[in-house]
């Protein structure tokens, strides 16, 4: 406490400080020397009860500052915590409404797409031909037991 | 480019959950895609009204005896759940086998389909296909047609 009391009567007279103190009165004091003021006031300098009415105001005004600063950073926070909130609900909004108008289209959709041999076709008409040779590959059989229950057949003759 | 791979995706994912109550579902979430021994073919859109189809889906497998054993397997399991069915033997083999599947319950009036062929044990086409019409008139109009 010595030293700090040294220190800033080396920078600051008594005479100074007090003026310093008019001029914070007066609201005209930068954030700087109101460091000063408050160091000094700490000071062994000061510890007599002539000061105390200013000690008292630059408690308050520390205590209030410390509960506006808290009070600003909860609404800021608060304030932050509402706008990243409202951005989530209109991406979660967008994106639904994206999902929903991309599924009806895909829903809805023409697709022609064959795969031959892991080589890719998209061509309609390619494509076409391949679904129908994939219904000529499982109608074969059936056409032929038809053609062979038909040879086997012809010729009887049911008498009524 | 990644574009249309996710959008590719997106579409078999789409038609999955149409098959996700089948065995053979299994078959058609694009692993044949990038097969050597596969042939796959995906159709939906206007020009498969023609059949009265909205979705077409084959797999055709070569030279992979496993497989369609898999196939069969799935087939005959789905069978359970056929409305109607046709299946053709060739000694204890399955030949053939068709079957209709009551629709899903949020896309009422859409049949499902089976197409099941294998001619010998190496290879085999397997089709899944959605519309509104029935096994009898997809018999009389691919294979009559045919004939």
């Amino acid at each position: 406490m010595n030293d700090q009391s040294d220190k800033i009567q080396k920078v600051l007279s008594e005479e100074d400080c007090k003026k310093l103190l008019e001029k914070y009165y007066a609201g005209e004091t930068t954030l700087a020397e109101e460091r000063l003021i408050d160091e000094w006031l700490s000071s062994d300098n000061t510890q007599t009860n002539a000061y105390n009415p200013d000690k008292a105001v630059r408690s308050w005004i520390a205590v209030w500052k410390r509960e506006y600063i808290r009070k600003e950073k909860y609404i800021h926070r608060k304030t932050v915590y509402r706008r990243i909130a409202s951005i989530a609900a209109v991406i979660a909004l967008l994106f639904c409404c994206s999902a929903t108008i991309y599924y009806t289209r895909l829903a809805n959709s023409e697709y022609y797409l064959a795969y031959i041999h892991s080589v890719k076709i998209t061509d309609e008409e390619l494509v076409f031909q391949q679904m129908q040779q994939s219904i000529n590959n499982v109608s074969e059989n059936t056409s032929l037991i038809d053609e062979q229950l038909h040879a086997v057949f012809e010729g009887f003759q049911i008498d009524e | 480019m990644r574009f249309k791979i996710i959008l590719f995706f997106l579409f078999i994912s789409l038609y999955a959950s149409a098959q996700k109550d089948l065995s053979v579902s299994q078959f058609f979430d694009g692993k044949f895609n990038k097969s050597e021994k596969a042939i796959v073919t995906l159709l939906k859109g206007k020009k498969l009204t023609l059949y009265n189809l909205s979705v077409f889906h084959s797999i055709t497998i070569n030279d992979s005896p496993a497989i369609v054993q898999q196939f069969t397997d799935a087939v005959l399991s789905d069978k359970e759940m056929a409305n109607q069915v046709e299946i053709v033997y060739a000694g204890d083999r399955v030949l053939a086998c068709y079957l209709q599947l009551a629709p899903v319950s949020d896309d009422a009036g859409q049949n499902r389909f089976i197409l099941f062929r294998s001619p010998n044990k190496d290879s085999a086409t397997l089709i899944y296909m959605e519309g509104e019409t029935d096994l009898d008139e997809l018999i009389k109009l691919f294979i009559t047609k045919k004939k």
